[in-house]
C-alpha cells in the first residue's frame, strides 16, 4: 500500500468552536450533519454572526438531514455542488476574522478546503472533521483525468486506462490524491487489490 | 553565519532624510554586484567602532532590480549603544564598512490575497522594499505610515509618490493618529498584516488584530531589539576553554566575539534563533530578552540567545 509517511495527506480533527473568530461559517455533507449539530449545541459556539449550510450526500439523501432540519438553524442546500457555489460566494464577501468549519466525506472536505484556500484562508482559520465516505478523488499524473469515488488502493484510470496506485500524496490545489502507474518501477508487478478507502 | 562571510563595502552616498534618519548607499569595494535579496531582507553592518566592533541589523530599502548598491536608513538612537551614533557621526562618502549577506526574516507572504502594511518611524525601511516589490505585482496592497511630523515623513512621502493610491501618511498631533481598529476592521479574507515600528506600536497593532479575530498565520512583524545593558557577569566558554567578562554595555554575543570565538548569528535582535546556545551549567538566573524562545524554554534555563540576553549569576558555562 501507499506509504502514510507522506505529509501532504490531509489530517482532520474534531469540530470545536474557535472562540477567537468573529464570524463563523459551518458547512456539512450527509453524515457530517452529526458533527455540525454537535458543534451548534456547544455553549461556546456564538449565536451570531454565523452561517450554516448543509447538503445531503448521494448515499443517504435528504432523510439523513432530518435531525438538522428540525433544529432550524441550518440552511439545507439541494446538493454538494450548490453548497460549494454558495460557500464560494459567501467567502467572497467575508472579512478577516472569519472561521470555517466543515464536516463530511474526504472528497467534500477536500473541495471545501480548496475553495477556502482560493480565498486566502490558511490552516488556522478552518477546522475539518471527517464523517462518511473515505473515498478519494484521484488525479492521474499521466493523463490528468480525475477519478471520482475511488475506494481501493488500485484504480483503472477513466482517462488513459492505466492501472493507478493511489498514493497518500495529496494536492490541495487540485483537491485530489495522486495516482501513478502501479507497475511503473517493475512492469507487471502490481500490488494486490485492497478496499482501503470505504 | 560567521564574520568571515562579510562583504567589504564602501559608502557611496550619505543623505540626511529627516532630522533623525540618514540614508546610506553602499557598494561593494570590488565593484561587483551585491547578492540578490527579497523585500523585507536585512544586512548586519559591521562597524569598526573606536572601542570595539559594532554590528547592527538594517533593512534593505530597494529592490534586487539594481544590485550595484544597497540602501539602508539609520535612525539616530537617543540611547545609542554606539552603532547608530557611529553611522551618523563617523561615516561619510568613501567610508569603508563590511556587511553580512542579506537574510529575510520579514518576507511578504506569497499566499496573501491582499497585503496591509503598517509602519511607524524608521520602521518604514523594510516597507519601502515591500512597496517597491508590490507595485510590480497584481496583489492589492494598502500602506499606513506613521510619522512625528511632515519633516519626519520624507521616506513616507517617497513611498506615496511610488504608490499614491495605496499609501496613507498619519502625522502625530502630537500623539499617534493611526486608527488601527478601523483600518483592520474591514479587511477582506486573505489579507496579511505586516507591522514594523516602535515596540509599543507593534504590540498595539498585533493585540488589536488578535482581538478582531485575525489568526496568527496572517500576522507578520519585525522588531530588532537592541541588546539591553545590564550588570557585568562572567561566562565560561567550555568548547573554546575561555573565561570572559561581559561588561554592562556589551552584549553576551559581542563579548564572545571580542574574545575571538566564532559564534553564529543572523538578526542580532533576539528574533531569528540562529545564535541559540546551550547552557551547560548555571548558578543564578538567565535574563532572557529575546522573542524567539517560548516561555517554557526560557523557564527551563538550558539555552540562551546571546545576542540580546544576559545573566545574573555566579557561574554560567556555555557550550561555545
Amino acid at each position: 500500500m501507499s506509504t502514510s509517511t507522506i505529509k501532504s495527506r490531509p489530517v482532520h480533527g474534531t469540530l470545536v468552536p474557535d472562540p477567537t473568530g468573529r464570524h463563523h461559517i459551518v458547512v456539512g455533507e450527509g453524515p457530517g450533519s452529526a458533527p455540525v449539530l454537535r458543534m451548534l449545541a456547544d455553549p461556546g459556539f456564538p449565536e451570531h454572526p454565523r452561517h450554516v449550510l448543509v447538503a445531503p450526500d448521494p448515499a443517504s439523501g435528504p432523510a439523513g438531514l432530518a435531525a438538522l432540519s428540525a433544529c432550524g438553524v441550518a440552511e439545507i442546500v439541494p446538493d454538494v455542488p450548490s453548497l460549494l457555489r454558495r460557500l464560494d460566494a459567501l467567502l467572497g464577501g467575508c472579512r478577516m476574522g472569519t472561521r470555517l468549519y466543515a464536516a463530511g466525506s474526504e472528497s467534500f472536505l477536500g473541495a471545501v478546503v480548496k475553495i477556502a484556500a482560493e480565498h486566502g484562508l490558511l490552516d488556522d482559520e478552518r477546522r475539518t472533521e471527517h464523517a462518511g465516505s473515505a473515498a478519494r478523488r484521484v488525479h492521474c499524473t499521466h493523463c490528468r483525468h480525475v477519478n471520482e469515488h475511488v475506494t481501493a488502493n488500485l484504480v483503472a484510470c477513466g482517462g488513459c486506462g492505466r492501472t493507478l496506485l493511489v498514493r497518500d500524496h495529496y494536492s490541495r490545489r487540485l483537491a485530489a490524491f495522486m495516482g501513478v502507474q502501479a507497475d511503473a518501477e517493475q512492469p507487471g508487478a502490481t500490488p494486490a487489490l485492497q478496499e482501503v478507502f470505504p | 553565519m560567521t564574520p568571515a562571510a562579510t562583504i567589504p563595502v564602501v559608502v557611496r552616498e550619505v543623505r540626511p532624510v529627516t532630522p533623525l534618519i540618514r540614508q546610506f548607499t553602499l557598494a561593494r569595494e570590488d565593484g561587483l554586484p551585491l547578492p540578490a535579496f527579497s523585500a523585507g531582507a536585512h544586512v548586519v553592518v559591521v562597524m569598526p567602532g573606536p572601542a570595539r566592533t559594532l554590528r547592527n541589523p538594517y533593512s534593505l530599502m530597494g529592490t534586487s532590480a539594481d544590485l550595484s548598491t544597497y540602501d539602508i536608513a539609520v535612525r539616530l538612537s537617543e540611547t545609542s549603544r554606539g552603532g547608530s551614533r557611529f553611522m551618523h557621526e563617523a561615516v561619510a562618502p568613501g567610508s569603508k564598512l563590511a556587511i553580512t549577506p542579506p537574510v529575510n526574516l520579514f518576507p511578504l507572504d506569497k499566499l496573501a490575497r491582499r497585503h496591509l502594511l503598517l509602519c511607524g518611524g524608521v520602521g518604514i525601511t523594510p516597507v519601502s522594499a515591500h512597496v517597491r516589490e508590490l507595485v510590480h505585482g497584481c496583489v492589492p496592497f494598502e500602506v499606513h505610515c506613521g510619522a512625528r511630523s511632515i519633516e519626519h515623513a520624507t521616506l513616507a512621502l517617497e513611498l506615496q509618490a511610488i504608490a499614491p493610491d495605496a499609501v496613507t501618511i498619519h502625522l502625530d498631533m502630537p500623539g499617534p493618529t493611526m486608527d488601527v481598529g478601523s483600518i483592520l476592521a474591514e479587511q477582506p479574507l486573505g489579507t496579511h498584516l505586516y507591522v514594523c515600528g516602535p515596540g509599543g506600536m507593534i504590540e498595539n497593532v498585533i493585540a488589536t488584530a488578535r482581538a478582531a479575530g485575525w489568526p496568527q498565520s496572517h500576522l507578520h512583524w519585525e522588531r530588532f531589539t537592541a541588546p539591553p545593558a545590564g550588570k557585568p557577569f562572567e561566562v565560561t566558554l567550555s568548547r573554546s576553554g575561555k573565561r570572559i567578562t561581559v561588561p554592562p554595555e556589551m552584549s553576551l554575543l559581542e563579548a564572545i566575539e571580542a574574545a575571538g570565538v566564532d559564534a553564529p548569528f543572523l538578526c542580532r535582535g533576539g528574533a531569528c534563533g540562529q545564535c541559540e546556545t546551550t547552557v551547560l551549567a548555571l548558578d543564578g538566573t538567565l535574563l532572557h530578552h529575546d522573542v524567539y524562545l517560548s516561555a517554557d524554554q526560557k523557564a527551563a534555563g538550558d539555552r540562551i540567545m546571546p545576542c540580546v540576553s544576559r545573566a545574573d549569576c555566579r557561574t554560567l558555562v556555555l557550550d561555545r
